[in-house]
């Protein structure tokens, strides 16, 4: 308190404060504007001309979010998004957990070895072709596990997981050791709970690219009822959006869907993704230090 | 150390093992669909060649069916299911997501999966890439006049060549689409209720009547708010006035636009390099140093949101323009229930229900040579029919193929609105006899007809239309006058290394003049520049094109 009083005699001060506030509030709006015209957007009537800009809805509506929600294939790809970030991230912390686990003692044998194989494949991937034929060739297609198995372990994820294991303390296990615990009951009961920073950093990390994810989707999912939301969405946002690249004549095409309900469909998608943010921001940011000091 | 060691053995291994899965989904690939080769013996040695082609009586064909698409078609899609049984197969519906079906497409090549009909991946640009990789089965010319008398007839009659566009070495691999919004000209669009304000009650119509309406339209306040914020013309309004100079050299906000070929004393020159355009610039730049073209000019007109809108049009800055079709400009037609017009029209009517009511259609101007000039597509469409390699050991299945074209596009209007809607009745309906006006039923009015399976069995051929209300009123305010067509059609050998750098040094040039960065001299320099930096090649292989055409 005193310090803030002390900083209000400089002028010098007050106007950094004053430029700084300033630039950050431009930023804040030049942030939010967008996502504010698109909500006004989402909440007006299709009849409201929106060719100048508007923050204030004229007339206010439900009828797309209505629409919506009535769509059958935002319904079922909100259904495969959800399974698929749900299952993807609890796979991925499992086996990311369990292995980095491993990785991160001292005495496990050619540690070295299995470590350096594992960040090879930070460099290395097989490339699209070969994912492909092998997803198709391992009965994957149109399941949920050709969007999870994937993308299951992430390398850099399990060195940054190992590296805040092995920043844990060795006595604290010799100690459950002596008391008679089990590898397993040490990991569970020990070496878990004090790890919390780091799972959420990595459950926020897998969520955010679950929900977000579209690409693979469109690759594997060959039926409209498996794709996932992004895949609906980018679909319906796209209607009456000509491909640029071709040298075609324009189509002369109904189209369906209205740039209102466009807007409602991408407010659909974001905001549960941007809901989930609040309530981890404290770990996320403790979790991406601590993953990060040690080398 | 030893790891290392260990790491580089290993690494080589992967990347082995990686190149041989590569490898042996190639080599598959041919072996896919040979399932029932079911060539008639008798045929190959028999006088009539084209008797293998013909479908067997009462085989059940199982075909791979890559459809425009909008949205993805279920598998037990209501239309799906009609013609299977109509034509006694059984169709394998690819959904590949239009937005990315190239990628996808290939992607499939290299698995080796190719799709027996395919609407959607190939276009004439591409289509000689393809016939390389030997993925395209080949088509004679009389065995599509056989199987679709009337789809051919009819498109030979709008394009004798129609044919040859999707021919490589003399061989046909494809059938391309024919559109019919290749009728109509670009867009002259003028804001009526300006032209009354200032005082002009004719719509222009020559050139120095254009210049009147733009110097008025900016200096006499025609929106009458006491600033000076209005301007003649913007982007979209420059080819009008290139075309009254006799060329269209594809500066616009449209990139199908881009590449446009005149002809002159009997060979064919880029119409950006000729010398008709350095008079139409020197104007311009008058124009700009008066305040007459918008500044901002370019960035163009539309400023994000649906391409076809000029946000400068409808929100009162500019008086005329040249943007999108006339399909964003019709007025609603009252033959159409619940007609709200094209969406430049419909935003306009927003505002204001009245300046909507007041936009004057126009004609071209008439140029120099007395002539209009503006431009309009060809009838040939870029995206091209073509059918997979594994059909050439299947002749039968190709005939069949191209019959259930020729019934879906070639025989009757219902079965064309048929393939293109659905059934007559349940989704569609229409009171009169001839089809000239239809309206889609609820609730399927609401919904993607790709999810019933309407429109993934139709292409377009011209036989038929189903836009005659709107081509009419089309035809009735002038938009098939003065059109020009390219005289260029699908891709040159050389685009890939010259086209895109051509049309940047075309931009910036245009630009630098207009704006007065560089004065109306530096054309002939461009020009220059522009020969130089692969316009030689590329107008060298545009002659050879021609002159095979019409070998």
């Amino acid at each position: 308190m005193k310090s803030i009083r002390k900083l209000r005699i400089h002028p010098g001060g007050l106007l950094f404060d004053t430029v700084n506030m300033g630039m950050m509030l431009l930023l804040c709006i030049t942030t939010l504007y967008p996502f504010l015209y698109l909500l006004t957007m989402s909440l007006s009537p299709s009849d409201v001309s929106f060719t100048t800009i508007k923050i204030w809805p004229e007339k206010f509506t439900w009828a797309n979010y209505q629409m919506v929600f009535e769509h059958k294939y935002i319904r079922s790809g909100f259904v495969n998004a959800v399974i698929r970030t749900v299952l993807g991230t609890l796979i991925t912390l499992v086996v990311t957990v369990s292995a980095a686990y491993v990785l991160a003692k001292p005495y496990f044998p050619h540690r070295k070895f299995w470590t350096q194989l594992i960040v090879l494949t930070m460099f290395f991937s097989g490339g699209l072709i070969p994912t492909y034929l092998m997803i198709k060739g391992l009965n994957l297609m149109n399941t949920v596990w050709a969007l999870v198995l994937p993308s299951m372990v992430s390398a850099f994820q399990l060195i940054v997981t190992r590296n805040f294991l092995q920043s844990l303390p060795a006595e604290l296990e010799e100690s459950a050791k002596i008391d008679g615990a089990n590898d397993i009951y040490i990991l569970w009961k020990i070496v878990i709970p004090l790890s919390m920073p780091i799972l959420v950093t990595l459950g926020l990390w897998n969520i955010v690219f679950h929900w977000n994810q579209w690409f693979d989707s469109m690759l594997y999912m060959t039926r409209p009822e498996n794709e996932v939301l992004q895949v609906v969405m980018r679909r319906i946002v796209l209607d009456g959006e000509m491909d640029m690249l071709s040298t075609a004549v324009p189509e002369m095409q109904r189209q369906v869907n209205t740039e209102t309900l466009k807007a409602a469909t991408i407010m659909f998608t974001t905001i549960p993704i941007i809901l989930i943010y609040p309530f981890v921001q404290k770990y996320f940011i403790k979790g991406m230090l601590v993953g990060a000091v040690k080398g | 150390m030893k790891a290392a060691q260990w790491g580089k053995t290993l690494l080589a291994t992967m990347l082995a093992g990686a190149m041989l899965t590569a490898c042996s989904g190639n080599e598959n690939s041919p072996a896919t669909n040979n399932g029932n080769n079911a060539v008639p013996a008798s045929a190959e040695g028999s006088a009539d060649p084209l008797a293998k082609y013909e479908p067997i009586e009462g085989k059940k064909y199982t075909i791979s069916w890559l459809p425009y698409e909008k949205v993805p078609v279920p598998e037990d899609a209501e239309m799906v299911k009609y013609y299977e049984e109509k034509f006694n197969v059984d169709f394998d519906i690819w959904n590949l997501d239009h937005a990315n079906v190239v990628e996808l497409f290939n992607m499939r090549l290299a698995a080796g999966e190719i799709p027996d009909y395919n609407r959607n991946a190939v276009k004439t640009n591409t289509l000689p890439q393809y016939v390389d990789q030997g993925v395209l089965a080949e088509i004679p010319e009389e065995v599509i006049k056989k199987y679709m008398p009337n789809i051919y007839e009819n498109a030979m009659k709008l394009d004798p060549n129609w044919l040859k566009y999707a021919s490589v070495d003399g061989k046909i691999y494809g059938l391309p689409i024919l559109s019919d919004a290749a009728e109509f000209r670009t867009t002259i669009v003028w804001r009526g209720d300006w032209l009354e304000k200032v005082g002009i009650t004719k719509t222009p119509d020559t050139l120095e009547e254009f210049e009147e309406a733009f110097y008025k339209f900016t200096n006499e306040d025609p929106d009458g708010n006491g600033v000076k914020d209005t301007y003649g013309l913007s982007q979209s309004g420059l080819q009008a006035i290139f075309g009254a100079f006799g060329v269209l050299p594809g500066y616009g906000p449209h990139k199908w636009q881009d590449w446009f070929w005149m002809e002159k004393d009997g060979k064919i020159v880029n119409a950006a390099v000729m010398p008709e355009a350095k008079e139409a610039l020197k104007l311009l730049n008058k124009w700009y140093k008066d305040g007459v073209l918008d500044p901002e000019f370019i960035t163009g007109e539309n400023t994000g949101d649906y391409w076809g809108i000029s946000h400068a049009f409808v929100n009162g800055k500019i008086g005329f323009t040249g943007h999108g079709q006339n399909q964003h400009w019709y007025e609603p037609l009252a033959e159409i229930e619940g007609d709200k017009g094209g969406r430049n029209y419909e935003e306009l009517a927003k505002k204001d229900p009245a300046i909507a009511k007041s936009i004057r259609y126009g004609l071209p101007p008439v140029g120099l040579n007395g002539e209009r000039t503006l431009f309009a597509n060809n009838y040939v469409d870029a995206p091209v029919i073509v059918f997979g390699k594994q059909l050439e050991d299947e002749p039968d299945k190709l005939g069949k193929i191209l019959q259930i074209l020729e019934h879906n596009m070639g025989t009757t209007k219902e079965n064309f609105y048929t393939a293109n809607l659905g059934i007559k009745g349940k989704h569609w309906d229409s009171d009169d006899e001839t089809l000239r006006t239809f309206k889609i039923l609820p609730p399927y009015n609401e919904m993607e007809g790709n999810v019933y399976g309407a429109g993934i069995f139709a292409s377009d051929f011209l036989t038929f239309t189903m836009n005659e209300v709107k081509n009419e009123w089309a035809r009735k305010n002038g938009f098939s006058e003065g059109a020009v067509r390219n005289k260029l059609i699908g891709a040159l050998p050389s685009d890939d290394m010259y086209k895109a750098e051509l049309i940047k040094l075309r931009d910036e040039a245009y630009i630098s003049i207009i704006t007065g960065d560089k004065p109306v001299d530096y054309f002939d320099e461009f020009v220059k520049k522009w020969y130089a930096a692969g316009g030689d090649q590329a107008t060298k292989e545009a002659n050879e094109w021609q002159a095979n055409l019409t070998k």
